[in-house]
């Protein structure tokens, strides 16, 4: 039972799992500074200890876990050694690229730390078989979508070539529904298109990590 | 025994073929295979840069190392050149095996503290431009 709802389960999707583990202190010339998303790492761990706290259970699904371990945390390390404040923190000049074994560094403390979560009590890792019938409802649903505004818009900012989210996105969401369990994420494939999945019934809910420090801890 | 002309000249050639292969992957699509790739030749680029042993021993066994390490992507390169889209589903657990031995000689050596040190300082990874 939480503030957002009467569950007492919730899904992580790839990005909410890897804010959550990245978040590492390093020594840098003799002081210390700390790498974390600054948006996102600390939304994701006070929300998690809340869920803790409260006896909710964490799960993801193993394709999650499969595609953070291949891309996922690799892309997240180089659009942030990419970002001029991380190019500051490191002190060097923004023209140049952070060394690429600084890089390879900062993903394998990341995946360590994934493999730690993967041991916690309260985080469950499912081996979910996907439901092709669910998976093309959500197709259609999206490319229903495709000639409006929104999606549009949508689809330029994500410079994307269908409107659907990716497999792995249409699995969480038929794993949401099937098993009454809502999806913390911050991807706008599902938060741009929030209240249209719920009312269509594609998924059971859909908590934007990006609200979630209105919490009461 | 090499003289120590003959590793100047071993350790050049070690640093343009390390930075031709990192030339050559620098495009591949960001992933975790693609991110060992690069973050551990980039570590050898850099350890090279450092090497300044004494030690000529020592030295021919670092540069031996490196240079079986470094030979070993020749293979790879010429099969990503064709299918890079295979890179995500490779199995690399030789190179990372033999990449902590690189780390370690190079840790033990003085040369570079190994990049999985829980207490290295990032400032040994940046080099002068």
């Amino acid at each position: 039972m939480s503030c957002y709802g009467n569950f007492n389960k919730i899904l992580y999707d790839t990005n909410s799992i890897i804010y959550y583990c990245f978040n590492h202190t390093e020594k840098l010339g003799g002081n210390i500074v700390h790498f974390r998303v600054i948006e996102f790492t600390n939304k994701s761990i006070n929300f998690t200890q809340y869920l803790i706290n409260n006896n909710v259970r964490i799960e993801t699904i193993i394709q999650v876990i499969n595609e953070i371990l291949d891309k996922g945390v690799a892309k997240i390390v180089e659009e942030y050694c990419n970002d001029g404040q991380t190019k500051d923190l490191i002190g060097i000049s923004r023209s140049r690229e952070i060394p690429r074994a600084i890089k390879l560094r900062l993903v394998k403390k990341t995946e360590d730390k994934i493999n730690e979560l993967r041991k916690k009590s309260w985080f469950s890792v499912i081996n979910y078989s996907q439901n092709r019938e669910a998976i093309g409802a959500i197709k259609d649903f999206y490319r229903s979508l495709e000639s409006t505004v929104k999606m549009i818009a949508h689809m330029r900012i994500k410079n994307k070539s269908v409107p659907w989210p990716s497999s792995v996105d249409m699995m969480l969401l038929a794993y949401s529904k099937e098993n009454g369990v809502p999806i913390l994420t911050n991807d706008t494939d599902f938060t741009n298109f929030k209240e249209e999945l719920q009312t269509a019934a594609l998924c059971f809910g859909i908590i934007e990590l990006s609200e979630t420090s209105m919490i009461r801890r | 025994m090499k003289s120590l002309e003959e590793f100047a000249k071993l350790k050049r050639q070690l640093i343009v073929e390390n930075e031709f292969l990192l030339k050559d992957f620098q495009d591949l699509e960001p992933s975790s295979n693609s991110v060992f790739i690069l973050g551990t030749l980039d570590y050898c680029r850099i350890a090279l840069k450092k090497e300044n042993l004494d030690d000529i021993v020592k030295k021919g066994h670092l540069f031996s190392v490196m240079e079986g390490y470094i030979g070993k992507y020749d293979a790879l390169q010429e099969l990503l050149k064709e299918n890079p889209e295979t890179l995500v589903g490779l199995r690399l657990e030789q190179f990372k095996e033999d990449f902590e031995q690189v780390q370690n000689i190079c840790s033990e050596y003085g040369v570079l503290s190994a990049l999985y040190d829980e207490n290295l300082d990032l400032s040994e990874l940046l080099l002068e431009e």
